[in-house]
Parts: structure tokens; C-alpha cells; sequence
């Protein structure tokens, strides 16, 4: 039998699910599109929603750092999951362990990371940088998601917590990755503030964007 | 104690209706008609959360009414209309039909360009006797300027400025 902490946890979180009302809700939650679509909502009312125009474009940055933090998130996620497909780490209900699966159907995608904690915790992450509050109920929201999917039996708690670690590191370490892919990030913004769409970057003309290969730019002297 | 009683006998019930209904009712349809639904979740949504953000930042150009409250009760009730539309017409727990990742991601952009710009034509279009009055003055920088003035005005000085520049 195993006895893993990790195991034991799983163990008692999805020993909860006994009454069928909150199983209801605990599936309902963990499904593959509510949580994401309620935090691309979230993310436009941040974009457009600050009275002040300090706050606004703070709410802005948090915005594109979050939209990088997925981006490479998912694509470490994508190599990571090619490499665990060689050793697969099963499923909770797929490891021959018992478990109550209250969900709809059985993933067959390996279960570390949890590709879901990860998305959700790197735009927490990102909008965290700009916005502490919102970023905090957007952790919530992600633990919730989290906490739900152990919940009816889909991932191991430690599949949650290697996702957020990974999304959090990630996204911390790839927001510089927007001066290496300069001019196209000012280039996009700076054309979403002319059509009066963003108020970032700061300030924005077609001939103040550096055209040079990004190679001479020395991007880390910028840095120093 | 009327409140109570209404939330005990009538809300909590059709809200615990509705989680049971998400659960276990029967997959419909192929991925098709899920991409469908999925995208009237995510540009209904959308179209919402950009009337409660305009009502409360008074964007002019964004919002469809001239009172943030009635704003305010839009948004809300097509967010919630868009979850129920979306809930209630399939169960979205299931292995067939079901979208990938990436698919998410795709229709979400795609809902987020359509409903940025059905908002701000819709605007445009209710407001369309403002819309008539383009003045020479210079709109500030970003989106400060949709809180003065309705879209329309806007694009059209852009274009004027782009057409000066280019002569």
C-alpha cells in the first residue's frame, strides 16, 4: 500500500466526496472551460477597468506578463509532457490505487504537472505583478480549481503543486524575455494605444521603435 | 425571513438543479457544435465583462447605455446568461465532444478580437448622433480618449491624420 504524503493527501481530499450535491459543484468547477473563461474575463475587466491611469496601466502590464507566463508555461509543459510519455505517470484512477472518480471522463494526458494549476497560476502569477488584489483572488480561484480536480479524482496534490511551481518560476523568469523579443512586443502595444485599445507602452511612435536585429541591441546592458 | 425563505426554497434549490443538470446531462452534438457554444460563452462573456468594466470606468465608447447601473445589471446578466447557455445545453464533463488546449486558447482570442469590436460597433451604433460630431480637437493618448468620445470619431481623425501624412 502506498503511503506517500503526496498519496495520503489524495487520499483524504478525495475522501470528501461522499455528498452528491458537492460533488455536483466540485465537477462543475473542475471542468476543462469555466475556470479559464472567468479568468480571460478577469483579465479584460483588468485591461479596461482601473479609474486611474496609473492603476490602468499597471493592470495592463499584469495583462501581457500573465499572456507570457502561459505561453512558455505551456510550451515547458508540452517538452515535459513529450519526455514523461517515455516513463507516463498514470492518473490517480489509472495507478490501480482506489479512488472516487466523480468526473465525466478518464484524461489519458500524464498527470505532472497539471496543465490546468499551471495555466491558472501563471496568469495569477503575471497579474499578481501588476495588481496585488486581483492577483490574490486569482490564486484563490486557481487554488480552488486546484484543490477541485484532486477533489473528483483526476490529479495527485503534488501534480497541483509541481504545475503552480512550475508556472510561478516560469513566468517570474520570462517576463524579461519581452526585452529579447523586442520591437515586436512595443510594435503590438504601441499599436493597440494608437487605436485607443491600451495605454502602454509609455510612450509610443513608429519611429521611436529600435529596428535592429535584436542581436546588436545588447538588450542586457539595458539591464545594468 | 422572506429572504431567507427564498433563498432556502427557491434559489439554493434551482442553483443545486443546475450543478446536477451540468453533471449528468447527456453529451450533445459533435466538437463542431461545442467549438459553437464555446464561443458564444467566451464572446457573451466577454461582451459583459466589457459593459460592467465600461460602466465603471464610464467609457463612452464601450458602453451601450448612459446609466453605469443598468451597465452594471447588463453585464452581469449576460455573463450569467452565457454560463447557463453554455451548461445547460450539453454536459461539458465528457470525452466526445470536448476541445483541446489549444482550442481553448484559439476560440478565447477569437472571442476576445469579435467582442471588443461588436462592442465597440453596438456603442458606435446607439450613439451614432454623437458619433456625427467630429471635432478637430486632439483626443488624448490611449484609452482615456473612449471615456470623451464614442469610436467612430476617433478612427475617422486617425484616418485624417494618416491621410495628411501621407500627402
Amino acid at each position: 500500500m502506498d503511503m506517500s504524503p503526496d498519496w495520503r493527501l489524495f487520499e483524504w481530499i478525495n475522501g470528501l466526496s461522499s455528498n452528491a450535491a458537492v460533488d455536483d459543484i466540485m465537477q462543475f468547477i473542475a471542468n476543462d472551460y469555466l475556470v479559464p473563461v472567468m479568468m480571460a474575463l478577469m483579465l479584460l475587466g483588468l485591461w479596461c477597468g482601473a479609474r486611474s491611469l496609473a492603476q490602468r496601466k499597471l493592470n495592463q502590464w499584469g495583462v501581457v506578463w500573465a499572456a507570457v507566463g502561459v505561453g512558455f508555461t505551456n510550451l515547458f509543459i508540452q517538452i515535459l509532457n513529450l519526455l514523461i510519455h517515455l516513463d507516463p505517470w498514470p492518473r490517480p484512477f489509472a495507478a490501480g490505487h482506489d479512488c472516487n472518480l466523480v468526473f465525466g471522463y478518464q484524461p489519458t494526458d500524464p498527470s505532472f504537472p497539471a496543465n490546468s494549476a499551471a495555466v491558472a497560476f501563471a496568469l495569477a502569477t503575471g497579474i499578481f505583478m501588476g495588481n496585488r488584489k486581483a492577483g490574490t483572488i486569482m490564486c484563490v480561484i486557481a487554488l480552488l480549481w486546484g484543490f477541485s480536480r484532486v477533489y473528483v479524482g483526476i490529479h495527485y496534490p503534488l501534480d497541483i503543486l509541481g504545475g503552480a511551481v512550475l508556472a510561478i518560476v516560469i513566468t517570474l523568469i520570462f517576463r524579461k524575455v519581452l526585452l529579447l523579443l523586442e520591437p515586436l512586443p512595443t510594435l503590438l502595444l504601441g499599436i493597440a494605444k494608437w487605436l485607443h485599445l491600451a495605454d502602454i507602452p509609455e510612450r509610443f511612435s513608429f519611429s521611436s521603435i529600435n529596428w535592429r536585429p535584436i542581436i546588436t541591441t545588447k538588450w542586457w546592458r539595458k539591464e545594468q | 425571513m422572506m429572504n431567507a425563505l427564498y433563498l432556502g426554497e427557491i434559489i439554493i434549490p434551482k442553483a443545486l438543479f443546475f450543478f446536477k443538470f451540468a453533471a449528468v446531462a447527456p453529451p450533445v452534438g459533435d466538437t463542431r457544435l461545442l467549438s459553437l457554444f464555446f464561443f458564444l460563452f467566451v464572446f457573451l462573456g466577454l461582451v459583459g465583462m466589457l459593459q460592467i468594466a465600461a460602466a465603471y470606468n464610464r467609457m463612452k465608447a464601450l458602453s451601450f447605455f448612459t446609466s453605469p447601473k443598468v451597465g452594471y445589471i447588463f453585464g452581469i446578466c449576460v455573463i450569467v446568461g452565457s454560463i447557463l447557455i453554455f451548461y445547460l445545453t450539453g454536459n461539458r464533463n465528457v470525452v466526445s465532444p470536448r476541445l483541446e488546449g489549444s482550442q481553448v486558447l484559439g476560440f478565447t482570442f477569437l472571442g476576445l478580437a469579435t467582442s471588443v469590436v461588436a462592442t465597440l460597433a453596438i456603442a458606435n451604433f446607439i450613439k451614432r448622433k454623437q458619433a456625427e460630431n467630429v471635432t478637430e480637437k486632439e483626443p488624448p493618448d490611449g484609452m482615456e480618449a473612449l471615456q470623451r468620445e464614442v469610436y467612430l470619431p476617433l478612427m475617422k481623425r486617425l484616418w485624417r491624420r494618416l491621410k495628411g501624412r501621407a500627402q
